[in-house]
């Protein structure tokens, strides 16, 4: 009967683990496809980039953008990009997000005509130059 | 000696201790994959072999070293045997014999056991990837058999359940190789390529690639188990036994 019940306490353990992990895990690291395109008129000038506690981390810019799925849902996001990661996505360059509930997991440059058409549509109307 | 082989495959599969640590250990796994499984493809299954196998030697062939080797200390069963007329040299080769056995065990039904769990979330592993991931078990079965040989000498030659565990540990945590490396790369430059895992990833990396040296990269090994076995015959033969 002792076994049985430090058996089933050892599942149940693993279990509520096992679930609420999953949950943290999926919000935190699992990343849906989000498009966006870096706007003309957005500082893609390199500046110097501090960690949380104020540590100097080298080159790179934070990049605060709109992004929208495939159904043409929008989201905002942020996420630093440091220059020697690589080059900085640069003005009307096209971007496919991975983002999850909470961060940003990842990103790459993409060509317009692989975007989905309610995205791309989303991404044009609210990038238009306005008219002066 | 195969008397002795048989009895020892008997005693270590009933070993209860055992099971319930494969047991903790699998459902610990089976946990973590679960979570993670939101952010798996088709290659992941390559990546948390690598990351599962290097976790194996320290956690899983400590528990298994110390079934294998310490508990006849602790138990004071060597001289049992000894006094039984069963020579020490037979001892030390059935010993590793075991490991082997139960190493290849092990890591043969680990690949599997992925496949199935990854082919159940639908990421079933192609065969050129589970032909790699094999190859990848294939290198930690070397390792940690050559990690026992060699913690094995610490066994008989000092009768110490405690040190020999130290000793294994120590291999498999990587401090021992890399405490040789530092030392070996500055009086003799090129020589650590000649440590036993480096042996085994150099083989490892030809195997995959399908070039370079096999053979004797495979002798070299060998000539690190039998040095093995030839020591520890020594100090056990050297050794008083305790009664």
């Amino acid at each position: 009967m002792k076994k049985a019940v430090i058996v089933i306490a050892i599942l149940a353990a693993a279990v509520t683990l096992g679930v609420i992990g999953k949950q943290y895990y999926d919000n935190r690291y699992v990343g849906k496809d989000y498009y966006a395109m870096v706007p003309l008129d957005y500082d893609v000038a390199p500046e110097v980039i501090y960690s949380d506690k104020g540590e100097e981390l080298g080159q790179g810019k934070e990049y605060a953008l709109v992004v929208y799925n495939n159904k043409g849902e929008a989201k905002s996001v942020k996420w630093v990009i440091r220059t020697e990661d690589g080059g900085l996505p640069q003005r009307g360059s096209f971007l496919l997000v991975k983002a999850s509930e909470q961060i940003v997991t990842g990103w790459s440059v993409i060509k317009e005509d692989q975007i989905p058409i309610e995205a791309l549509k989303k991404i044009k109307s609210n990038n238009m130059p306005s008219d002066t | 000696m195969l008397n002795y082989l048989h009895a020892e495959i008997y005693r270590l599969f009933r070993k209860k201790s055992l099971f319930i640590f494969s047991g903790l250990a699998l459902l610990a796994y089976l946990v973590t994959i679960f979570i993670r499984s939101g952010n798996l493809n088709s290659y992941s299954i390559l990546k948390d072999a690598s990351d599962l196998f290097s976790l194996l030697p320290p956690i899983v062939g400590g528990v298994l070293f110390a079934a294998i080797y310490t508990d006849d200390l602790s138990s004071k069963n060597l001289s049992t045997l000894v006094g039984f007329g069963l020579s020490k040299s037979k001892i030390v080769v059935a010993k590793l014999i075991l490991a082997l056995m139960t190493l290849v065990l092990i890591f043969g039904l680990l690949p599997l056991l992925m496949y199935l769990i990854y082919a159940g979330l639908g990421w079933a592993a192609s065969g050129n990837m589970m032909a790699n991931v094999y190859l990848l078990s294939g290198r930690f079965i070397l390792l940690v058999m050559i990690f026992m040989a060699f913690a094995g000498v610490v066994v008989y030659g000092f009768q110490r359940s405690t040190a020999a565990i130290v000793a294994y540990l120590l291999l498999s945590l990587g401090a021992i190789g890399q405490l040789l490396t530092l030392i070996l790369d500055k009086i003799l430059p090129n020589a650590s390529q000649y440590l036993p895992s480096n042996i085994i990833g150099q083989l490892h990396l030809n195997l995959m690639t399908g070039e370079g040296a096999i053979v004797w990269l495979g002798m070299g090994l060998l000539a690190y188990v039998v040095m093995s076995i030839i020591v520890s015959v020594m100090l056990f033969n050297k050794k008083e036994m305790e009664f």
